[in-house]
């Protein structure tokens, strides 16, 4: 089995990862994954646990990277396990919890509060929606708004990168944004949110 | 209300910060009193967090794409689906994966056939146990007359045997004898150690290329410097070239005296170049690393170097944890401290 190792600059890695390029991806799980997977394997986890609890640490990793702030001062791979194993402590908690407050007939004592389930699902939904119509927009405008918002880049350093004119793309993230809210609140499941 | 593409501005350059206060105090004051701004700017909020679910939403997609190709070429499988594919019991929907894995990763290939030469090993010393039970209870079942027709040999009759009959008895004993005497018999002093290490010592082969890959991806910032060393020792390791390893370590060590997993492959390197009792003290150190799988395959190696230098006790008490646990090394722990013990 060839293991591609496409990125050996450690920076160039984490530009990749932010980038969300697959390669990077998939060099990470080549690199960390069989100690991630032992750690859970070793502490009552199935195979597919740990390839459930890789995906959701990847995603917390790449959570941190949109941080401009955020210094990595270890290995992808360390960091990686630490959030590993804090996600897989949780885990084994929150079950054995669930565990310990059956009553004598097996039922669990502490009903989830249904409410705040049903709040966290339409809130999860709307953000949904929104996703579906802000991937409807132009790519231009979905690369500044990502940049700007989602990886908190200077207005200055994106307008750079993509070759225009700082009060060109000052306008253009206005007018993206007001694009993206016309067709949020044009799309027809939007009123029932 | 002012037209979109001006209102858009405004709440965006309250919600970034970009307002001058008396521009802002302003903007607070409609704000507390127009519903409908109020209901703007909670739009506009809503809008840069759907950008953030976009953004997750692609990434999980990558990821799973990534996740479903390793899958498809057996990058997933581990010891127990190596163990159910020898026992005819893998899963129908992981034989493909498998099977593709098994030709195209010629380390995987190796541990498969590590795993299959270990069962067929197990396999022969319980056979031969079963026949040996067999042949007992056929013994004693003929002393009993129970085999009708049976004769008993008349005394001292020569029994003709054909000469390559003959070879092969004689052939069978001395492996009889050469194995019972070299593994099963109990007192037969240091050597049946000895023998129980030969039997059960198998180079590392879990360890070192996950730490092998985790070095290469490293050198990040603090400790690149550090990985590099770590990695070149191992890499020396890894050929093969176990006394510079050593020496390699041994360097290593003296900056980075802490380094549970360096402690290991030291260990190891004197394992493989016959320092058995210098190799104890740096896999009882390994033993207490953080990372179960660093520790677990320590105290392994640490219980055979014990064998071998004739302390069976301290092996026996430590081959017993390891089988309480749930790591590759339990199974066999478990078989080893079985038989130390049928020697006591």
């Amino acid at each position: 089995m060839s293991k591609e190792v496409p990125y050996t600059d450690p920076k160039k890695l984490l530009e990749a990862l932010r980038r969300g390029e697959e390669r990077a991806f998939e060099q990470v799980y080549r690199s960390c994954y069989r100690q991630i997977s032992s750690m859970a394997r070793s502490n009552s986890g199935t195979e597919s646990q740990a390839q459930d609890l890789f995906q959701e640490t990847l995603l917390v990793f790449l959570g941190k990277l949109r941080d401009p702030a955020f210094e990595l001062t270890s290995d992808v791979c360390t960091f990686l396990y630490a959030i590993a194993q804090r996600k897989w402590w949780k885990q084994l908690r929150k079950d054995s919890r669930v565990d310990l407050t059956l009553d004598e007939q097996g039922h669990p004592t502490e009903l989830p509060d249904v409410g705040n389930l049903e709040e966290k699902k339409a809130f999860e939904e709307k953000h949904r929606l929104m996703s579906r119509v802000f991937a409807g927009i132009s790519e231009e405008c979905r690369r500044i708004i990502v940049e700007f918002y989602y990886q908190k880049k200077p207005l200055q350093e994106i307008a750079e990168k993509m070759g225009l004119d700082y009060q060109y793309i000052r306008v253009k993230k206005h007018r993206c944004m007001n694009d993206y809210k016309k067709r949020i609140r044009a799309h027809p499941d939007f009123k029932g949110l | 209300m002012a037209d979109d593409y001006q209102q858009t501005e405004r709440i965006s350059r309250y919600l970034e910060g970009d307002m001058a206060p008396a521009e802002r105090q302003a903007f607070e004051a409609e704000l507390e009193q127009d519903e409908a701004l109020q209901k703007e700017v909670g739009l506009q909020k809503e809008a840069i967090l759907g950008v953030a679910c976009f953004v997750e939403e692609n990434y999980r997609h990558a990821i799973q794409a990534v996740a479903g190709r390793l899958k498809h070429e057996g990058f997933f499988l581990n010891e127990e689906n190596i163990r159910d594919y020898l026992r005819g019991n893998l899963e129908e929907s992981l034989r493909a994966p498998f099977e593709e894995r098994l030709k195209n990763d010629p380390a995987f290939a190796e541990e498969v056939r590590l795993e299959k030469d270990m069962l067929e090993g197990i396999n022969l010393y319980a056979g031969g146990e079963e026949a040996q039970k067999i042949q007992r209870v056929r013994q004693r079942l003929q002393e009993e007359g129970f085999f009708p027709g049976q004769e008993s040999p008349p005394k001292g009759k020569v029994v003709s045997l054909s000469r390559r009959r003959l070879i092969a008895i004689v052939a069978s004993l001395a492996i009889l004898l050469a194995a019972g005497l070299y593994l099963f018999l109990p007192d037969s002093g240091t050597g049946t150690y000895a023998g129980l290490y030969e039997a059960y010592y198998r180079p590392e082969t879990a360890v070192l290329p996950a730490l092998l890959d985790q070095l290469e991806a490293s050198g990040f910032a603090q400790d690149a410097e550090q990985s590099r060393q770590l990695a070149d020792a191992l890499q020396r390791y890894e050929t093969g070239a176990y006394a510079e390893a050593a020496s390699a370590l041994s360097t290593y060590l003296e900056q980075y005296p802490q380094d549970r997993e360096a402690r290991l492959f030291l260990g190891l390197a004197g394992l493989e170049t016959g320092q058995y009792r210098e190799a104890i003290p740096e896999l009882r150190a390994a033993g207490k690393a953080a990372e179960p799988q660093v520790a677990a395959a320590a105290n392994w190696y640490l219980a055979l170097a014990l064998l071998q230098t004739g302390k069976a006790e301290e092996a026996t008490a430590l081959l017993r944890q390891l089988a309480a646990g749930d790591t590759r090394w339990s199974g066999q722990a478990r078989e080893l401290a079985g038989k130390l013990s049928a020697m006591d």
